[in-house]
């Protein structure tokens, strides 16, 4: 067994040596209270304010960070070493100087580039990135690369996650059923999209708490107050008046710590003992979101997902839809009268029979026909269901729990058509378009990757889909508008294809397995096989053939006759050319004429209550308990004032809410861009000027140079609240651009480097390490949007769920490598490396993650499926791109660190290679395999200096 | 910032340290610290020798009051098991058996002012030198009365599971909140460093619902969450290492890496992450090896087998577990949560439909090995220091929650639950349900009580362990003071 090496005492050594002053404050850092209290004192923070005397109780003084926001004076600075670049490190060095600290040299290129593209994007650069920058010699190549990265849709997505952890983002609501919050992933995709198309921050907040107030909305405006509905929600509380209220605490709290700073869960109960707030005010506060329709109405397991869950047409339903389908339909039944009078002038001059005969050929190979009028002797079952008008004559009535059952009749070439009729979507949402997850209309669904098929309504949609492999397509939305839809639904066995039919028109096709669909016995009608997801509506007109239909017999089908071509041969003979040519005209333009659609989506979003309460203060936080009324109004701190209200004109809400962020976003406001300001400012150097993001009040601390973020604050608010010009600034400072070395003298000083003698190096986040493995071995997906993806989760992670056969989906391997933002957040089931690596906790505002170091993340990645997968991947791209182990070792070393190894190194790291297939004969694969593994293991990988 | 103790009254007093955790341990160094100890520096002489000893991050800490136990053993009888039926004996309820009485309930069924008695299935005898009652689901724990505490007056704040369990294990109705097993480790570190100290071992059916949420450490940074640890292998997700590095290759890996990174840091100088990483990779290899070692059932005999249950069928699963508690406990875990029932329905305690069936099966599976771990744990000398619980998040209703059937509904009114060793008094039985079984008439217990018991017994006050965050110094019992269950304690 080989120890460390000889150098390692060395380094032991110094880090002792240098490291002692920090280390006697921080070795204490994670012990309890009792042995602390010694320690307490001597740790205390900077003095507050001196208090006055004599008024100190009645009126303290406004805190730092509650007095109005001025522009300080800029210093006059010098530097012999550095550049200054801006008035941000006129006042950084200033203080620098005053306090005799040097600042760091500038750091390599190399380390830049590195640093900056993980600072903006959360991924390495390419070698090509690298070499490109290092040929550039032009003076602003770095500014240009900054743009180039801001411009990259990749830093949309990395600093949405920053966002995200302070909102308490995920995609279910914990507790038994951790159900899905629909269209959580919206508001992800929104906030991507925002940073992305620098959103200015006021018009960022304003959007999230009260988009739905504003005037000239548009769905994203609806979207981004999803904002509103992100916390955990109980769905079966055992006092569900105080869950509801949990629920708008968890709004106002949210709110208050990540838009200003405050943390004012105290005062839910009893008067802040902190920050001067009474319960008063908290109650005030939180009367601006009581407006808003409760997750609950009831007890029992249900949530009023209604409440806060809706479809909403893209355009918000201002093109005027109405008036499209009113001309659709009326050139659908101009169209259709010229057929039926050619052929009802037929029909009286030369019988029914003719007719009958032209369509005979429509008839061969159907197996089945179930017309829903009098007894239906292939019905092998029949539980409950009823006949009332159908599509022609009688027709079937489901609801509740009916079900039919046929025995299957079709296996191989098959065309199955039907009427359809209702008013209710099916079930699964508009979101996982799979045929198994609607509700029944003609289904065979048998659990598993099985040779099996169906049809069936899903959400708005008609979805139609074979097993083995799994093949789903669907048809357009607005089927459930309470009009008969026919489909068609086919299938080729020896290609493979399927094919959906929707009211005469072909809308979709896919290409399935090849072989005898034969796993069902059966095939159930109105309900889903596996018994459950009844329609509720009418159905009609079912029929099966045993061979594929061609367009013109759908549309014949769809238009209740005349569109195949006999009826045209009928036509020409009967009442000549002119004739024929005008039907053949006519069911051409039928079987082009789709009705419109309207693109709609579902969101999670706002919606207020006809009247919204009227506020009181909730006694001692209980929330049955009444006390003294409020009106919505700001903290006493802040001024005190009433809000306020204006409601907007559509009516739809009381406007409180729309008052709550124009008071946060007002200029007046000396918090918002503060606080801002300090989250950006954390996000590019590691560290926040106050280190209690979400707290600037007096439990929290003060911040470590006032001037330096009180000029940030100004800076942004003079750039509009542009977060991409603010995060401009600072990665275009002399403070970015120093090195992260290590000064005795300056450590002896500022031990915690709070004033930014040197850069502060950093472990990459838990995305950051996934992305990397990703981004390196070139497997990465980097598009975006869309709903969460599953990538492979190992089976003792499963095994924890309640029900683990049903707690995680299955994505292709191309959308199990999206970046991590894109992972499906589960709050009872999180993704084990991403939790290894201290993600969010998704339950509460994050406003700093923690950075530990634990055997977990060493074992998760040596040993786990994934990292061993992805190295293989790494080895077996350097397998094909180069010939010798040298430039193997050479090409993944620089992947890894974007620092090209030295040849001694590269030598010691063959050696290693060698002495795996010598010791443990490894063939050449499988020792750059672990050699690969042994990269994402090493400290130049997972850390940025 | 309070210049005083914690403590009383002061809700939202906090100390600079708890702020560190409350800014996500930023600091550099903090990590370094917290994986090192206090025992860093008296390391750094062996490490100059080549031969460092690392140290865990859960580095055993002095215990605030002296401490009764060393480790807890939380059997999780989930679902909630009917008390009436198991050790709080109700000679009243049986000539009630089918008769409609005006009872105050409030279940899945909702708040209910009558309902139809379902009598107690199973008779109970006297056991013991203290004579205590036990229905005939529990001999063999009826053999051992004498050592055990019964806490009949038991309240939780919820019927429902899915807020009663995140309660029992949390002490909070909200998802988000540090667990029992979360807050001995992050008070008093572990005894062991190559094992995790809050160890969970599920149903084979699996998870309770909620899943991770009943291990989760919330707030608190992860390396204060529960472990999974399964009864095949490998026990611990992530610890076996993989075919590609089998065979002494993943040692030649760590050898190497650790050169590399050793390399990497020298021209790092003030970045005690980098150092604190190269010492993780040594831990991790050594949990590898500890791990399945402390699972390891095959160093036991056979008659400690056969105590346990395992060589039959029916108590062979939760057998082998209450066996790996008391190895692991004996390599100094701290708190190790064994699930008895998990998935759904009748997979659990959770009898709505047929008690009967329902109780004979998890009292079948239970009975023989809870015994068996509270005689091994006493003839070895470890009763004394290791605290047994035994309970689910609440209990049941003496009356049917159907119209036929014997399904009784959730009860947490008053329920029993009872606990072991570490320092409680045995042969007691403490507070009353009502004759019904209906709700907790005599000094009615909380959850928080419970945990503050534990956690006294632990040597941790209850009322001053605390942790910052979002603005409240929180604590496990809530904002107020809370009292340990006093006369529970010998």
């Amino acid at each position: 067994m080989v120890r460390m090496g000889s150098l390692v005492p060395l380094i032991w050594i110094t880090l002792i040596g240098t490291l002692i002053s920090t280390l006697m404050i921080h070795t204490a850092a994670n012990t309890p209270a009792s042995a602390l209290v010694a320690v307490a004192d001597e740790l205390a923070p900077p003095t507050e304010e001196t208090p006055t005397p004599g008024d100190s109780r009645s009126a303290p003084a406004p805190r730092w960070c509650d007095l109005p926001l001025v522009r300080p004076s800029i210093p006059q600075v010098q530097s012999t070493t550095l550049a200054i670049r801006s008035d941000l490190d006129r006042i950084w060095l200033h203080r620098l100087q005053s306090m005799g600290l040097e600042p760091a040299p500038p750091a390599s290129e190399v380390d830049l580039i590195r640093r900056l593209h993980y600072t903006l994007t959360g991924l390495p650069p390419s070698p090509e990135q690298v070499d490109s920058y290092l040929a550039d010699d032009t003076p602003d190549r770095w500014q240009r690369l900054v743009d180039r990265l801001l411009q990259d849709e990749q830093f949309g997505v990395h600093w949405a996650r920053h966002w995200l952890d302070l909102v308490r983002w995920a995609e279910t609501d914990s507790y038994e059923r951790d159900r899905l919050k629909p269209g959580a992933w919206r508001y992800r995709d929104w906030v991507i999209d925002s940073f992305n198309a620098d959103m200015p921050y006021d018009q960022f907040v304003t959007m999230q708490l009260a988009g739905d107030e504003l005037a000239d909305e548009t769905i994203d405006h609806h979207i981004a107050t999803g904002f509103l509905h992100l916390g955990i929600r109980d769905d079966e509380p055992a006092d569900p008046v105080q869950a509801v209220y949990d629920d708008f605490d968890g709004m106002l709290d949210t709110t208050c710590r990540t838009m200003l700073g405050i943390s004012i869960g105290c005062a839910r109960c009893h008067d802040h003992k902190g920050d001067p707030i009474p319960t008063r005010d908290y109650y005030r506060l939180l009367t601006f979101f009581e407006g808003l329709k409760p997750y609950k109405n009831g007890g029992g397991n249900g949530i009023s997902t209604n409440n806060f869950v809706r479809t909403l047409p893209v355009d918000l339903g201002r093109s005027n839809y109405q008036a499209t389908v009113q001309q659709w339909k009326t050139e659908r039944s101009e169209r259709l009268s010229e057929v039926n009078n050619l052929l009802t002038e037929v029909k009286e001059r030369w019988g029914e029979d003719v007719l009958q005969q032209a369509r005979s050929s429509l008839w061969r190979g159907q197996l089945l026909h179930l017309p829903f009028s009098g007894e239906e002797s292939a019905l092998k079952e029949d539980r409950d269901s009823s006949r009332g008008p159908g599509r022609h004559g009688e027709g079937l009535v489901l609801d509740e729990n009916d079900r039919l059952l046929i025995d299957r009749p079709v296996q191989d070439d098959f065309s199955i058509s039907l009427w359809f009729r209702t008013d209710r979507q099916g079930a699964g949402g508009n979101t996982d378009l799979r045929w198994f997850r609607g509700t029944g209309l003609v289904d065979g669904e048998i659990g598993g990757v099985v040779n099996d098929f169906g049809v069936s309504l899903v959400g708005d949609h008609v979805c139609v889909g074979t097993g083995n492999p799994e093949v789903f397509i669907h048809g357009p939305q607005g089927m459930a508008n309470g009009q008969w839809h026919h489909v068609v639904f086919t299938r080729h066995r020896k290609s493979g294809e399927i094919v959906l039919w929707i009211d005469g028109s072909r809308v979709s096709s896919g290409s399935g397995g090849k072989q005898a669909l034969d796993a069902p016995e059966q095939l159930s009608i109105g309900r889903m096989l596996p018994d459950h997801q009844t329609l509720q509506g009418s159905l009609d007109e079912i029929r099966f053939w045993d061979r594929v239909l061609d367009a013109s017999e759908v549309l014949d089908l769809a238009i209740d006759g005349g569109a195949l071509p006999a009826h045209q041969q009928l036509v020409e003979e009967r009442l000549g050319m002119a004739e024929a040519l005008r039907l053949n005209a006519a069911v051409t333009r039928l079987g082009q004429l789709s009705p419109p659609t309207r693109e709609e989506v579902q969101v999670l979003s706002a919606q207020e209550l006809p009247t919204p309460a009227i506020g009181h203060v909730r006694v001692r936080g209980t929330a049955s308990v009444k006390g003294e009324a409020v009106t919505p109004g700001f903290p006493q701190i802040l001024g005190g004032q009433e809000a306020t209200i204006v409601p907007p004109s559509d009516g739809q809400s009381s406007g409180r809410r729309l008052a709550l962020a124009s008071w946060i976003t007002s200029p007046d406001n000396p918090r918002t861009s503060r606080v801002i300001a300090n989250r950006i400012w954390q996000h590019v150097f590691g560290r926040a000027i106050v280190e209690s993001p979400n707290d600037f009040g007096k439990l929290g601390l003060l911040p470590h140079d006032q001037q330096l973020l009180d000029l940030f604050a100004t800076e942004i608010e003079a750039q509009q609240w542009s977060i991409k010009s603010a995060i401009r600034l600072l990665v275009s400072s002399s403070m970015f651009r120093m090195s992260n070395q290590f000064d005795e003298e300056s450590n002896r000083v500022d031990p915690e480097n709070n004033h930014l003698w040197r850069f502060r190096s950093r472990r990459l986040s838990a995305e950051e390490v996934r992305d990397s493995v990703l981004a390196v071995n070139g497997s990465l997906n980097r598009s975006l949007g869309g709903p969460g993806v599953y990538p492979p989760m190992p089976s003792e992670v499963l095994a924890t769920a309640s029900r683990p056969g049903q707690a995680w989906g299955q994505s292709s391997p191309e959308d199990a490598a999206r970046r991590s933002l894109f992972i499906h957040v589960k709050r009872s089931l999180l993704h084990p490396l991403l939790l290894a690596f201290d993600m969010a906790d998704t339950d509460s505002p994050c406003p700093v993650r923690f950075n530990t170091i634990q055997p977990t993340q060493a074992l998760t990645l040596l040993n786990s499926d994934f990292t061993g997968k992805q190295a293989r991947l790494l080895a077996e791209k350097m397998s094909r791109q180069e010939t010798t182990l040298s430039r193997q070792i050479e090409q993944v070393l620089y992947l890894i660190s974007q620092h090209p190894p030295d040849a001694q190194r590269v030598e010691r790291n063959v050696a290693f290679v060698e002495s795996l297939k010598t010791e443990h004969q490894l063939d050449e694969n499988q020792a750059l395999e672990v050699f690969c593994l042994m990269a994402f293991n090493l400290n130049e990988f997972i850390h940025i200096d | 910032m309070t210049d005083q103790p914690q403590g009383k009254g002061q809700f939202c007093g906090r100390t600079r340290r708890e702020f560190l955790w409350e800014s996500g341990a930023g600091f550099a160094s903090l990590a370094l610290g917290g994986l090192l100890g206090n025992g860093f520096f008296a390391g750094q002489s062996l490490a100059a020798d080549g031969l460092t000893q690392f140290k865990s991050p859960l580095t055993p800490l002095p215990a605030m009051l002296a401490a009764r136990a060393k480790s807890v053993i939380f059997l999780f009888m989930y679902g909630g098991p009917s008390h009436m039926d198991t050790f709080d004996y109700k000679p009243a309820l049986y000539p009630l058996d089918g008769k409609t009485i005006d009872v105050t309930t409030f279940g899945r069924g909702g708040h209910r002012k009558q309902g139809r008695v379902v009598g107690p299935k199973w008779n109970f005898k006297q056991y013991g030198e203290c004579g205590k009652y036990v229905s005939d689901l529990f001999p063999n724990v009826g053999s051992m009365v004498d050592d055990i505490t019964f806490l009949h007056s038991m309240t939780a704040d919820s019927p429902l599971h899915g807020s009663a369990m995140l309660m029992m294990n949390s002490g909070k109705l909200l998802s988000g909140s540090p667990c029992l097993g979360s807050w001995v480790n992050y008070g008093l570190g572990t005894l062991n460093e190559n094992l995790p100290g809050f160890v969970v071992m599920l149903d084979q059916t699996g998870g309770p619902i909620s899943g991770a949420k009943n291990w989760s450490s919330g707030y608190m940074p992860g390396q204060y969450q529960g472990t999974v640890l399964r009864s095949e292998d490998p026990p611990i997700l992530d610890l076996q290492p993989p075919p590609a590095l089998g065979g002494g290759i993943q040692r030649s890996v760590l050898d190497h890496l650790r050169a590399e990174n050793a390399e990497h840091a020298i021209e790092r100088l003030g970045n005690p992450d980098l150092s604190a990483r190269i010492a993780s990779y040594e831990l991790a290899y050594q949990m590898q090896s500890s791990a399945p070692e402390a699972v390891d059932l095959a160093k036991e005999d056979e008659e400690t087998h056969s105590l346990y249950g395992i060589d039959q069928a029916k108590t062979q699963d939760f057998g082998k577990k209450c066996l790996m508690a008391r190895r692991l406990v004996e390599r100094g875990v701290r708190f190790v949560q064994i699930y008895s029932g998990g998935n759904h329905n009748d997979n659990n305690w959770d009898a709505h439909g047929d008690l009967k069936l329902n109780h004979d099966k998890h009292a079948g599976a239970t009975d023989l090995p809870i015994a068996g771990l509270l005689k091994d744990l006493k003839r070895r000398g470890m009763l004394d220091e290791t605290l047994v619980i035994w309970g689910g998040e609440f209990g049941r209703q003496p009356t049917a929650e159907y119209s036929e059937g014997t399904g009784r509904d959730h009860n947490a009114y008053g329920f029993t639950m009872w606990m072991a060793g570490g320092g409680t008094k045995g042969g007691t039985s403490i507070g009353q349900t009502d004759e019904l079984g209906s709700a907790a008439v005599e000094s009615p217990l909380q959850v928080k009580n419970l945990h503050a018991t534990a956690l006294h017994l632990m040597g941790l006050d209850p009322n001053r362990l605390t942790y910052f965050h979002a603005g409240l110094d929180r604590k496990l019992v809530g904002f107020e003071d809370e009292q340990p269950i006093w006369n529970a304690i010998s």
